[in-house]
């Protein structure tokens, strides 16, 4: 999007330095253990289409179902008036 | 200092005389552990972190493996201790290792980026703001869950007809979704080296069938999508 809210296609490169980024970054083999990646470039978050994102977004995600389950038991038990019909 | 790894390949190849450099401009060294050998390098920090920089050197070395026979590609950000670490790893995976360096030989991976002008792309949770009792925030959860179903169903169909389009070229096929900053569906194949043209005339056959889907493939890249091996 622009800073105007239009929707702007990306550029070619865009789209090859956003592969590359999750490809590099996400994928391949893991030798040992775990990788942790520590990052120092913003640009890594600036091109919009970061595998860094990506894992923000699933671990929100999981936050939130937990979070959403959480609130459904407190629901039933603290406002069953508002349950669903 | 570390030992920082970019691909296994098999223990027969040898390191090219115009490997590019690597990180931070470090030379790449062959470092053979039993019927593996690892592209390595020295790297200043146990940790580097990622940059532009690094994340293209750690592929140029990785694509250079991949002009001559498809290497194993390791995720960016892997140190050892030491060149005897490195073989000491590969070593206790060496079966796992060599299964997955098999299983991609001869292939590439080639992926296909979809960013679909549907409706639904746009169908984003909605937050409304006030409405704070138990109704109004289940009536917030169903919209979500709605949405993200939506996406969902139309991220199965664009699936299948890219695999369709695709079709017998496809060895092994991995999808991710990315939701931010836009809805992506992210879709690799891993084909023969020989079917890129082949390849890449289908899904541009498909994409200018149907230009709503916003269709664009790159690609060959390593098998990066395909070099998981159990974690240990």
């Amino acid at each position: 999007m622009t800073d105007r809210g239009e929707r702007r296609e990306p550029l070619d490169d865009e789209l090859v330095l956003g592969d590359l980024l999750n490809h590099v970054l996400d994928k391949g083999v893991v030798i040992a253990g775990d990788v942790t990646i520590s990052v120092a470039d913003i640009d890594l978050v600036r091109v919009g289409l970061s595998v860094l994102l990506a894992s923000v977004e699933t671990e929100e995600r999981m936050l939130r179902g937990q979070r959403d389950r959480a609130d459904s038991h407190a629901d039933v038990r603290v406002l069953p008036g508002e349950r669903e019909p | 200092m570390p030992t920082y790894v970019y691909c296994l390949v098999n223990a027969s190849r040898e390191l090219p005389a115009d490997v590019p450099r690597g990180l931070d401009g470090a030379p790449v060294r062959a470092v053979p552990a039993a019927s593996l050998v690892a592209w390595a390098s020295d790297v200043a920090d146990a940790r580097p972190a990622a940059t532009v920089e690094r994340v293209r050197a750690h592929d140029a070395v990785v694509r250079c493996a991949l002009d001559a026979e498809t290497p194993l590609p390791a995720r960016f950000g892997q140190t050892f201790a030491d060149d005897a670490m490195v073989v000491a790893r590969v070593r206790a995976r060496e079966t796992a290792l060599h299964g997955a360096l098999e299983r991609v030989r001869g292939k590439v991976e080639m992926t296909v980026r979809v960013r679909p002008t549907l409706d639904v792309r746009d169908a984003s949770p909605v937050v409304r703001e006030g409405g704070s009792s138990g109704r109004a925030y289940l009536a917030r959860l169903r919209e979500r869950h709605r949405a993200e179903q939506m996406w969902r169903d139309a991220a199965d169909i664009i699936q299948r007809r890219v695999s369709e389009a695709a079709g017998a070229l496809v060895h092994a096929e991995a999808m991710a979704t990315i939701a931010k900053p836009e809805r992506w569906l992210s879709i690799s194949h891993l084909i023969m080296r020989d079917d890129v043209m082949t390849y890449r005339a289908a899904l541009d056959a498909l994409a200018a069938s149907d230009p709503t889907l916003g269709l664009a493939v790159s690609g060959p890249w390593a098998p990066y999508s395909f070099a998981e091996v159990a974690r240990v």
